[in-house]
């Protein structure tokens, strides 16, 4: 079968981004997000890109895979830009009928905000595609590890995360299954959900519930049988350590921050 | 409403592709794009070159090893996945039409692997409605349907209707689902694997429901790891190697050949096997398929030829009994 990466499907590799440790990969996505977001101008925002896609050729991942893993998401971005089109106003008027109007000041800011989103998009695909899950969720529970102290259930969160990315392609098969069964049946579900009536929803999602629930139990009878026990006194065979990479990483994503202040104080538009 | 495939061949690469490649077919390179599938190592095919025609009225099996291609095989006689390649016809009537595709799917009950995962409604009746009432009948006519259906799993309506499907057991669930799919009346039935993971008693009621079925005169398809099983029930069998047609035939045909099923990582049933190696070494054995009544029959009477040769006595009464 042919390899496709879907968002938030690892994509394995060894390059300088696989090898950083998940920690600090997931820190620092957020961080790259929240410095798209201080962007002001399309000068930070192309900025932004460039590191954006730096980050995409320290990883190695080929560009056309990194486009078709989000590009599921493109309704999302698409959709938001129309909302501005129409509801944002002001500047010269291109078009107007009835209620609808479209703007200079509409056109712009929807397509500021729909690139920001798809920066947004890449860097936090950019995360799932070169970390396994396994990794991300252990670097979950390692950052929430402080707040164990007062009792904030780390260890369990983390493994809650772990199993539901785990059975996400499990439940896409099944829902496929069942979907075809209900056809087969003369379910009319295929291009709108809604007019086969809530009997055809229904029969899609009930099976996919009872099949969770089925899962849900086969795994704890599974967890238990080989003593699991939650946190205590559990040990990792590949612990996890902060290394160079992760430095220079830190420092890439700072510089990143910086040059975009730079733009939005001396550039501004 | 015989089901013909005409040189069908599919391949899950990606939808752009593929739409490119049917389009080629149409401008007519049809030959030339065959002529690649040996040598194109990325061109991963789940069928290729299935070409037979489902006859009203037969009971066909169809086996293969693990990953040969019989689910989706299966998934094509009623559209719910379309050939890469060559085409399927119903009744002459090509299936890739959508509306064709909507009318045959009510004709040609599928039944899917463990039918019961798919239960949804919050009774039974309900559930076993959801087909015919999708098909748009009066309210009586489901009625009348839901009824002879569950009678004809049987189930007691009147005990069963309004419970949960989740109350019922395993076994009941899956006469339920099947009568689920029988409320649509169909033509044709599906049926993948069947009695998969069925106690013995509920297996063997499974499949006396299934040959009653095709006794009164549906057309059953239906995929089985169990070759006692196929041979017993079927007409016809098809034997799938690497999404290739590897023999089709009787089950007397297919199953004479102990060697060349294995070479698939099949079996012949066991009475068949034995016979075939009991012929080698020198037993006249005239069947050409055994099932393990008449072999025994055979090899007593085989023996009693022979011992009756040489005592000229007991055992030549013995043969007689068993006559």
């Amino acid at each position: 079968m042919s390899r496709t990466a879907l968002f938030g499907q690892y994509w394995a590799g060894t390059s300088f981004v696989h090898k950083m440790d998940p920690r600090a990969k997931m820190l620092l996505s957020v961080a790259v997000m929240a410095v798209i977001f201080c962007a002001q101008g399309w000068a930070g925002l192309a900025i932004c890109a460039a590191f954006v896609l730096g980050f995409y050729a320290f990883s190695e991942i080929p560009l056309i895979q990194a486009a078709k893993s989000i590009a599921p998401l493109l309704f999302l971005v698409i959709l938001t830009a129309l909302l501005n089109v129409f509801f944002v106003q002001g500047g010269e008027i291109y078009f107007q009928w009835w209620v609808i109007c479209i703007s200079e000041e509409g056109v712009t800011h929807a397509a500021f905000i729909a690139c920001r989103l798809l920066l947004l998009l890449m860097s936090a695909s950019l995360l799932t595609l070169t970390t396994t899950t396994l990794d991300i969720t252990e670097a979950f529970e390692r950052l929430l590890s402080p707040f164990a102290r007062i009792g904030f259930p780390a260890h369990e969160l983390g493994m809650m995360m772990g199993i539901a990315l785990r059975f996400l392609p499990q439940f896409m098969d099944e829902l496929g299954i069942v979907y075809r069964a209900q056809i087969s049946r003369g379910a009319t579900l295929s291009a709108n959900p809604f007019k086969g009536g809530a009997n055809s929803l229904m029969s899609l999602i009930v099976p996919l519930f009872t099949s969770a629930f089925r899962h849900a139990e086969t795994l704890s009878s599974a967890m238990d049988a080989r003593c699991y026990h939650g946190s205590n006194g559990r040990t990792r065979l590949h612990q996890l350590a902060y290394g160079k990479k992760d430095a220079i990483g830190t420092l890439a994503v700072v510089l990143m921050l910086a040059v975009v202040i730079a733009a939005n104080i001396f550039i501004g538009f | 409403m015989p089901i013909a495939f005409e040189q069908v061949g599919y391949t899950y690469i990606d939808p752009k592709s593929r739409k490119k490649k049917t389009r080629k077919i149409e401008r007519g390179e049809k030959a030339a794009e065959r002529g690649k599938w040996g040598t194109d190592p990325d061109a991963i095919w789940a069928l290729r070159d299935i070409d037979f025609t489902l006859e009203d009225g037969e009971f066909l099996g169809i086996c293969g090893h693990t990953g040969s291609g019989k689910s989706t095989l299966i998934q094509h006689m009623n559209g719910l996945v379309h050939p890469t390649e060559g085409r399927v016809l119903v009744d002459g009537e090509d299936l890739a039409d959508k509306n064709v595709a909507a009318r045959v799917r009510t004709r040609c009950g599928m039944v899917f692997q463990y039918p019961e995962h798919q239960l949804f409604a919050a009774t039974v009746r309900e559930d076993v409605s959801f087909g015919p009432h999708n098909m748009g009948l009066s309210a009586n006519e489901i009625d009348e349907r839901v009824r002879e259906s569950l009678a004809d799993v049987g189930l007691d309506y009147d005990e069963i209707a309004e419970k949960s499907p989740f109350e019922l057991s395993g076994g009941q669930q899956r006469r339920v689902a099947f009568a689920g799919v029988l409320a649509m009346k169909p033509k044709v039935l599906v049926l993948d694997e069947p009695v998969a993971g069925l106690d013995p008693k509920s297996r063997r009621e499974f499949l006396e429901l299934i040959s009653d079925l095709h006794k009164s005169g549906l057309t059953v398809v239906m995929v089985s790891h169990n070759m006692e099983d196929l041979a017993s029930l079927c007409t016809r069998v098809l034997v799938l190697k690497e999404g290739r047609q590897f023999m089709l035939g009787t089950p007397a045909e297919v199953f004479a050949d102990a060697a060349q099923l294995k070479t698939v990582g099949l079996a012949a049933p066991a009475p068949q096997a034995l016979a075939c190696e009991l012929r080698e070494s020198g037993f006249e054995l005239a069947r050409s398929l055994y099932g393990v009544e008449t072999l025994a029959q055979d090899i007593a009477a085989e023996l009693g030829y022979l011992t009756a040769a040489a005592t000229k006595n007991g055992p030549a009464a013995e043969e007689e009994n068993l006559r």
